[in-house]
Formats: C-alpha cells, sequence, structure tokens
C-alpha cells in the first residue's frame, strides 16, 4: 500500500508566525469536518461524573468541596470516617448563603441510620467510576487486553504507570522494576500482535507497537534540580538499562514531563542519554515539550538542532501542560515570574507556532501532537499538508477517556491515533484524577466548550492569534 | 516618602541553570576572599590586630579559617555603650525619612551581593544553598519591610477628634539597643533585629553569635557602606558569657533583644527587670525569641506524600537547628505503620555531606560542642527509645551528627520535653487528633506547630486549640516569610516577638499622647 500524503497545496517553507490565510481557511475546513464526522453524543456516559462537572461549574466553592472530596475520599481506611467526611464535604459551609440542594439532601441523609451506609457505598463506587474513566486498569495484566482491543480498532497505546511519589530507594526499585518487566514482557508479546498499518509506520518506517510513557521522577529519590549533576547521575545510570532493554526488544520509550522545576533536568537527561554511540541511531524515542511554557518554543528550535547535530530522528509530543495551577502557585509563593503563559489563548497561539517549527524541520525530528482542541489539531494537519508531508508524518495523541468522539473522526481520516493510557491503583492516580477534572471543569477547557456548553463550532474554531472581542 | 509597595525577594530558582551558576560563582568567589580579620564596631578589614581575635571555621571542615574577628572584652563593651548612648542623642533627632533611606540602601547593598553573603553561610554555618538563599532574602525583606512599617508609624495619628484639642499619639525611640543574634540564622536574624532597631531611631549595638561572626561583619560592612553614621551602630563580636551581662546589666542599655535559647534568654529578662539602677533611665524592654518544641500531627485523613515530604523538610532542613524545625511527629494510628515505614525509609536515602555541594540533603551541625551535645542526647535517648533509624554514614571529618528517628511512647520523656537542635526527630502514636494536640501542648513551648488533613473540623479544632504562634496546616512548619507569615510564639518560646510583621516595630518604641488644648480665650485655632 501506498503511503497516502496530505493533499499537497503549494510549496512553501517560508515560516510565518502570521499562519498564511491559505492554512487558515484548511484548518477550518478541516476542523469543521472533524466536527462533522464526531459523534455528538454527551460528554461521558457516567451519569454521577455529568453531575459532578455540572455542579462544579455553578460555583467556585462548589467545586473546590467536590474535588477535594474526590480526592480525599480513597485514602479513607473505613466507613465511618468516610461517612464523616462526606457530611462535612457536602453540607452547606457557614460561609456559604447559597449551596446546591442536592449535596445539602445528600449531606442529611447521611445522618439518617440505615441510609448513610448504602450512601457511602454509592460514593465510594463513583468514585471509583470516576476513576475508571480515566485509568485503563489496576495493572499491565488488567489493562493488557484493553490495550489489544484498542489496537484492533485501529489506535495505538502509550502506556502511564500511575506513581505517588517517590520517597525512598526502594519506592524506586519498585518502578524501576515495573518499568523494566513492562518493556521486555509487551516487547516479547507484541511480536505476536497483528501489525496495523495505520498505526505501526511513522513517515519515516515501522514504529514499534509498544510504547511506553516514562515519569523520571519516579526512578529516584530526592531528586532535586538544585543538584543538577549528582540527579542527572543517578538518574542516568537508572535510565539507561531501560533504554537499552528498550532497543532490545523494539520498544518505544517516551520521557513525560512534569513540573517546571524537572524541566532543565529531564532535558539534559534525554540529550545525554541520546548522544552517547549506543543509543545515537535508534529513532524510537521521545520527549515532551509544553507549550504553556514560555521557553517552549526555544526549546523546540534547540531539540531541532539537537536532532539534527544527532542525525537520528526522535520524536517530540507537543501538549499544552498539565499543571497550570500548581505552577502559577510555585511562582507566586516563591516571588517567580510564571513560567507558564497566563491566558490559555497564549498557550494556544504558541502551540501553534511550535507545531509549525517541528513539522517543518521534518523528518529530523518527528512531530506527536498530543492535544483534544480541534482547532490546534486541524491546524496541525494543515499545515502538513501545506508542507506537503505524508499522513503519517504526525501522530495525534489523546488521553484515556477523554474526547472520544474525536478520536473515532481521526482514525476515519487515516490519522495516526495514539491513545496515552494510564494504568495504576487508585491512590496513586488521584493526583492525575484530579488533573483531568480540573481540565474537564475549566472555562476554557475546549472539551467543555465542546459538549456541555453547546459553543458554536466557528467559535471553537477561531485562531488563537485572533484579535477582537 | 514614597516608598513601593512591600514585595518580597524573589529566591534564586534552581531549577534554573542560571541560578545555579549565579551560586556557583558566589562559592568560588567568596572562597577566594576567606580568611579576612575585621575590627570591632565598623568591621573594617584589618591586616592585622593587636587584640585577641576569634577565628571562624567552616563546620564541615573545621581545618578551614573562614575569617576572624577582634573579640570584644569587658572593656570595649563599656567603650561601645558609651558612644551608642552620646550617638543617640543625634540619631534620635535623624530624620525618619533619612532613616528609611538608608534602610533601603541598606537593602539595596544586600542585593547587589546576595550571593556572596548565601554563599558566606553555606560555609561559615553549613546551610545549604536553599537555605541559605531563604535566609539572604529574608534579610532583605526584614529591611525593605521594617522601612515600610516606619513610614507608616511615623504618621503621627490622632486619636480622637475633638474641638478645642489636638490629640495625637506617636512612637519615639528608646534609645540604646542591645541585639544579641544567634547563629542558626545568621544573616536574616541579626539583621531584622539591628534594622529595627535602627530604623525606628535607637542606637544599636550588634553581637553577632560566636559560630558566625563572619556574616555579621559583612551587615556592619553594609550598614558603613550606605553610610549609616558611626554613632549609630557598633559592631561587637565577643564572648557571650563574658560580654553578654556587661551589655544587659549596665544601666544605659534601654533595650534588649535577643534571639536563642531559653535559658540565656530568662536570664536575661531576669536581669532586666532587676529594681533599676540609680543611673538607670528607666525599665529596660526586652524581646526575646527562645525556641520551640515543635509538633506536627499527621490525621488519619492526611494526603501521606504531602506530609511525608512536609515532614522530612520541617524536621531535616538545615540539620534541625531551626527554632521552627519539627521535633516531635504525632502519626494517627490508622495510618501509623504506613506512614512511618515510608518515613523512615526516605531519611535512610538522605546522604551527608559538606553543604557546599548541593547532592547533600545533611549537612553539619554548627560546630563541636553542639555535636558533643546531640550525639549524648542520642545516646541517652536510646536508653528509653526504640531507634527507628540512624544514619551509619557520617562523614568523619567536620561536625556532623547522624539524622536519628525514635520511637517515643512516653511523653514525659526528656527528648519529648526538652529542645533538641539538631537532626533528631521523636514519632510517637496518637489515637486522635484531640490527643495530638493535647500532647502538642504539653511541653513549655509554643513557638510552631501544624497538622495534615483533609478534614474541616479537625484542621478548625486545631486552629483554636494547639498553642503555638505559628500554626501550618497542610505545609511545612518551616520557612515562615516575612510579612506573610509574622514570626514568634509564646509560652518558653519567647516574649514580645512576631517579627516580620505588623507589632515588631512599636516594640521598639515609646508612644507618646499628646493633648493639646488649642483655645485662646474662648475661641478654637
Amino acid at each position: 500500500m501506498m503511503p497516502q500524503r496530505f493533499e499537497h497545496e503549494k510549496s512553501s517553507d517560508s515560516f510565518d508566525p502570521q499562519t498564511p490565510s491559505s492554512i487558515e481557511t484548511r484548518t477550518q475546513e478541516i476542523g469543521q469536518e472533524i466536527f462533522q464526522a464526531s459523534r455528538q453524543t454527551i460528554f461521558q456516559k457516567n451519569f454521577w461524573y455529568n453531575k459532578l462537572l455540572e455542579l462544579s461549574t455553578s460555583d467556585p466553592r462548589v467545586k473546590t468541596q467536590l474535588f477535594r472530596f474526590v480526592d480525599v475520599l480513597p485514602a479513607l481506611q473505613d466507613s465511618a470516617s468516610k461517612r464523616f467526611h462526606l457530611i462535612e464535604y457536602l453540607q452547606r459551609p457557614q460561609s456559604a448563603t447559597q449551596w446546591p440542594w442536592s449535596l445539602s439532601l445528600v449531606s442529611s441523609l447521611l445522618k439518617v441510620p440505615g441510609l448513610d451506609q448504602a450512601l457511602v457505598r454509592i460514593s465510594d463506587f463513583q468514585v471509583g467510576q470516576m476513576a475508571k474513566n480515566f485509568i485503563l486498569g489496576s495493572g499491565p495484566e488488567e489493562a493488557l487486553p484493553k490495550l489489544l482491543e484498542r489496537r484492533a480498532r485501529g489506535m495505538a497505546f502509550t502506556l502511564d504507570i500511575l506513581g505517588e511519589t517517590v520517597f525512598s530507594d526502594s519506592e524506586s526499585q519498585y518502578y524501576l522494576r515495573l518499568y523494566r518487566s513492562l518493556i521486555s514482557e509487551l516487547g516479547d508479546q507484541a511480536k505476536a500482535w497483528k501489525r496495523v498499518p495505520q498505526i505501526d509506520d511513522s513517515g519515516l518506517g515501522p514504529i514499534p507497537p509498544v510504547n511506553i510513557s516514562l515519569k523520571v521522577s519516579a526512578l529516584a529519590c530526592h531528586i532535586d534540580p538544585m543538584a543538577f549533576e549528582a540527579s542527572i547521575a543517578t538518574l542516568q545510570s537508572r535510565i539507561e538499562p531501560l533504554m537499552r532493554l528498550a532497543m532490545e526488544k523494539k520498544v518505544f520509550i517516551n520521557f513525560d514531563m512534569e513540573q517546571f522545576a524537572l524541566r532543565e533536568l529531564t532535558r539534559e537527561l534525554f540529550k545525554r542519554i541520546l548522544s552517547k554511540p549506543e543509543f545515537r541511531n535508534y529513532r524510537h524515542f521521545g520527549i515532551v515539550v509544553q507549550a504553556y511554557q514560555r521557553t517552549s518554543l526555544a526549546d523546540v528550535e534547540d531539540w531541532i538542532q539537537f536532532a539534527t547535530e544527532r542525525g537520528t530522528p526522535f520524536t517530540i509530543r507537543l501538549v499544552k501542560g498539565a499543571y497550570w495551577d500548581y505552577e502559577c502557585i510555585q511562582a507566586n509563593q516563591n516571588s517567580w515570574q510564571p513560567p507558564v503563559y497566563l491566558e490559555k489563548k497564549e498557550s494556544d497561539a504558541n502551540y501553534e507556532r511550535c507545531t509549525w517549527a517541528l513539522l517543518k524541520a521534518y523528518p529530523k525530528i518527528e512531530l506527536a501532537m498530543g492535544s483534544h482542541n480541534v482547532r490546534s489539531l486541524a491546524h496541525g494537519l494543515a499545515v502538513a499538508e501545506h508542507l506537503g508531508l505524508p499522513l503519517n508524518a504526525l501522530e495525534i495523541q489523546m488521553l484515556y477517556g477523554m474526547a472520544d468522539p474525536f478520536k473515532e473522526a481521526l482514525l476515519k481520516r487515516g490519522l495516526r491515533l495514539r491513545e496515552y493510557d494510564p494504568v495504576g491503583e487508585m491512590l496513586p492516580g488521584l493526583s492525575y484524577l484530579v488533573r483531568r477534572l480540573l481540565e474537564n471543569s475549566a472555562n476554557d477547557s475546549f472539551l467543555k466548550q465542546s459538549f456541555m456548553d453547546k459553543t458554536g463550532i466557528r467559535e471553537l474554531l477561531k485562531s488563537p492569534t485572533h484579535k477582537g472581542e | 516618602m514614597m516608598l513601593t509597595p512591600f514585595k518580597n525577594a524573589p529566591y534564586l530558582n534552581f531549577a534554573l541553570e542560571t541560578d545555579r551558576q549565579q551560586m556557583l560563582q558566589a562559592l568560588h568567589k567568596v572562597k577566594s576572599e576567606l580568611g579576612k580579620t575585621f575590627g570591632l564596631h565598623r568591621a573594617e578589614v584589618l591586616s592585622s590586630s593587636a587584640r585577641k581575635t576569634l577565628a571562624s571555621v567552616n563546620p564541615s571542615n573545621p581545618s578551614q579559617i573562614i575569617g576572624s574577628v577582634e573579640l570584644a572584652t569587658k572593656e570595649d563593651s563599656l567603650k561601645a555603650l558609651e558612644l551608642m548612648t552620646k550617638g543617640s542623642y543625634e540619631w534620635k533627632r535623624t530624620s525618619v525619612e533619612k532613616r528609611i533611606q538608608l534602610v533601603e540602601k541598606l537593602a539595596d547593598w544586600m542585593e547587589a551581593r546576595r550571593n556572596e553573603i548565601s554563599a558566606l553561610m553555606v560555609y561559615e554555618v553549613g546551610k545549604n544553598w536553599r537555605e541559605a538563599d531563604a535566609d539572604t532574602c529574608e534579610g532583605i525583606d526584614f529591611c525593605r519591610y521594617y522601612a515600610r512599617e516606619m513610614s507608616r508609624l511615623s504618621q503621627t495619628r490622632v486619636t480622637q477628634v475633638v474641638s478645642g484639642e489636638l490629640d495625637t499619639l506617636s512612637y519615639h525611640p528608646r534609645g540604646v539597643c542591645v541585639v544579641i543574634a544567634p547563629w542558626n540564622f545568621p544573616f536574616a536574624i541579626l539583621t531584622g533585629m539591628a534594622v529595627a532597631g535602627l530604623v525606628t531611631g535607637n542606637t544599636v549595638i550588634i553581637k553577632p553569635a560566636e559560630q558566625s561572626p563572619i556574616i555579621g561583619a559583612m551587615l556592619a560592612q553594609g550598614l558603613r557602606e550606605v553610610g549609616f553614621p558611626d554613632s549609630a551602630y557598633y559592631f561587637l563580636p565577643g564572648i557571650g558569657e563574658e560580654i553578654g551581662p556587661v551589655l544587659v546589666d549596665d544601666p544605659r542599655t534601654d533595650m534588649i533583644v535577643f534571639t536563642g535559647s531559653a535559658g540565656v534568654g530568662l536570664s536575661i529578662i531576669e536581669s532586666a527587670a532587676r529594681k533599676p539602677h540609680p543611673a538607670q533611665r528607666g525599665v529596660k524592654k526586652v524581646i526575646a525569641e527562645m525556641g520551640g518544641k515543635n509538633a506536627l500531627i499527621i490525621d488519619e485523613d492526611a494526603d501521606l506524600d504531602e506530609a511525608l515530604q512536609g515532614a522530612l523538610h520541617s524536621a531535616f532542613g538545615f540539620q534541625g537547628q531551626k527554632c521552627s524545625a519539627l521535633s516531635r511527629l504525632l502519626v494517627h494510628e490508622k495510618v501509623y505503620d504506613v506512614f512511618v515505614k515510608r518515613f523512615v525509609e526516605s531519611v535512610k536515602a538522605y546522604k551527608c555531606g559538606s553543604p557546599l555541594s548541593p547532592e547533600f540533603q545533611v549537612g553539619p551541625v554548627i560546630d563541636s560542642e553542639a555535636q558533643q551535645r546531640i550525639l549524648s542526647t542520642i545516646q541517652d535517648g536510646k536508653k528509653r527509645m526504640k531507634v527507628l533509624y540512624e544514619c551509619a554514614d557520617v562523614p568523619p571529618e567536620g561536625y556532623f551528627v547522624p539524622p536519628t528517628v525514635f520511637e517515643c511512647e512516653d511523653s514525659q520523656e526528656n527528648l519529648f520535653q526538652n529542645e533538641i537542635f539538631g537532626p533528631v526527630l521523636l514519632i510517637k502514636k496518637i489515637k486522635s487528633v484531640e490527643e495530638g494536640v493535647q500532647l502538642a501542648n504539653s511541653v513549655r513551648y509554643a513557638l510552631t506547630g501544624g497538622i495534615y488533613s483533609r478534614s474541616q473540623s479537625k484542621i478548625d479544632y486545631v486552629r483554636a486549640e494547639m498553642e503555638v504562634g505559628n500554626l501550618y496546616i497542610n505545609r511545612a512548619i518551616t520557612g515562615a516569610i516575612v510579612e506573610r507569615h509574622p514570626f514568634g510564639g509564646y509560652k518558653l518560646s519567647g516574649v514580645g516577638s512576631k517579627a516580620g510583621g505588623p507589632d515588631y516595630l512599636i516594640q521598639f518604641m515609646e508612644p507618646k499622647t499628646v493633648s493639646e488644648n488649642t483655645v485662646r480665650r474662648g475661641f478654637a485655632g
């Protein structure tokens, strides 16, 4: 089968930060097509989850209480203390004049003997269900059939191990062993998997069906950017064997990007490892760039430079970034300039600039667009088309349990789509869950606007650099 | 005088290469300048001195001399008192604008060499980069904050509007202020106490701790270079036992500002309260901040990741040598086993070594005396308590003490009740938050404390019942920031503290009410 190509429009490689009008036109067209092809279903099938989001958008205080409650419930050990917390979180705070009647009602019913146990069980179950919306399974065994099912539907995966903060060597050893066995076992099993050309080939040739997202902070305790060299040395000694194993088993390893505090460290670590002769010729490594960071365009340029020097491509997963609140709070408390853009629009615009730069550098470097924002994705697709790149030159990545209607539309277009699939227990998954809840309930969330607020498609597809309003 | 609104000095961000480089360069520069000798009063660099000098050493490497200072004798102290008493007349009458301006200039001076100040602390007291940087920032903050506070307090206030009379309240300097500083925040606390004295119009005798006189000399150098008159301050390094009583007892001393141990603090308060000498002008004012025995409660519903991080940092940051440091960890029985096991494993991963290299989480304690005292306290504790962990890998050179964790069952235990001031933590199991608060309050101190909990009613309970000056909820219990967290405690932890808060400067002044009858022959002016 001949690789499909983007429809070639015109050959111009001039980088224009003001998107050429033809690209803007195509972005709108592609965006419209994706929306038309998407099932316009309700946001999520889970009733309680919808209820939670609905309530949480009514009043910031309600949101705080509900999210805090989701955050604490799984940590509680017995039903008495669950009941105690439920009452506390759902009753009207003294300072609030208005409070959703449904929450007050549940809170009062919890004081009724007999009913309380049932309500605790329901809440427990519902929070568990909510977590299941975003977490693929509690362990690799549970996740594997689901991963294969995804591949059968034409969707690739990257596996993410949920974890608590690592505080000791025994904890970091645990994650090391887990990663090692995942790479080794999935790598071996994958040899028997049926190839799915739409996802198993990039523009540069075959790519591994097994793709693992690695959090470097899980691999050593007391990592501190202040102790830069020592931290890198420790991490390098632990990660290199994993990377070696990944090469042997033909597995893709992607470095996730966490807080800004670890940005330089993670970047330097990735560079040092990839520059070593033994790792130099392996294409299936990747790292994340977070477009909400003010430094991200410079980082992209630097990665292109690095890829050029290295001579073998690797992948940049371009995301907007999920630690926005945290970064702003950190900066504020330490009297620092926030490292992130304060306006969502600015991040969106920067995302498009980074997309441009990366696609222009193809095939020195490969791009995976991690976003649920149809506008951002359509823009990337329009740029790729404009540059005449093969259809599988770029990959699209979306989170498990998010934006499912769009996933189908993208698959139908013949695009290479990868799902980010978190695996782990409820407790270590909580910070991930709360990040998703925050993301989905934020007023500027693309998904919320698309499916809950029913914002018009034209409005949703508007260029982030669009002036006006 | 127009001052910009107060802003905290931004910390270095060690996640950035530029900031790490700044620190490395400063360490390099400071190293090349070690070994100088500083004189009394103005802290000028001397090529030689006929007096007895005191050498300050690097606690990680005691053979390395950081610098020396001339040691003040009793006679020197009396001379300093005389100069400050004379100087007081003029300094009191120096306009408040001028004093504020000098303090602002001092903050600028510090900012310009902030990394060198921090680097010097790494060498002289064994702070790690981050702790040293925070110390410097706090010193700068004290200058800027007190300058603004003084600007506020210098506005004469009309107490009540009534016809025919003008009634005002205003604040006036006390006179001669003796500052006796600790070594654990050798820059911030020394600066805060001295600047508070100076900006309020008092002349100040600055006695740095014997273990950190070179940082003290740095402050004095700043005062000199930005133009504080010689007659307003006197840098007086000396042995506390020798010159302390001279300074405290002298009838010319109007106030004493002290931070240090409860033992010394109490004797200062006692001497200051003695019936005044005939030549004494009044009752001496004492401000004393005197340590703590701080507890942190981990509730059954705490976020254990967060709690662990906060507890670790609070207990072992700067080797536990902070008045605010955590020394009693009270863990709810429902999470006790899980939490304590993880906590101990985590401490095991700490490495001890010189804070010159940033990879070590635990540095040395301040001096050999402290080292011996803490080591024997640990030995003593072992007789009655179970050791959960004692680090075995401690550098042989330098004043290192192994981070040690005890499991405590008896709350009457000596180590549970009294301050240790080192990297030693006691963990005790509790059945409820109420029991935790009761245990927390069972000591004679009331400085810092906290709770990790996700129950609002428990948090509210602790808020109301825990006897501390600074209560921290769901965060570490150290690291107070000027203006944001006015700092200081009560009970044996201190009298009249709350440094970096709106109540602090008033204590350096006497309030004066003036009522002027404005009626002349029946008409009001």
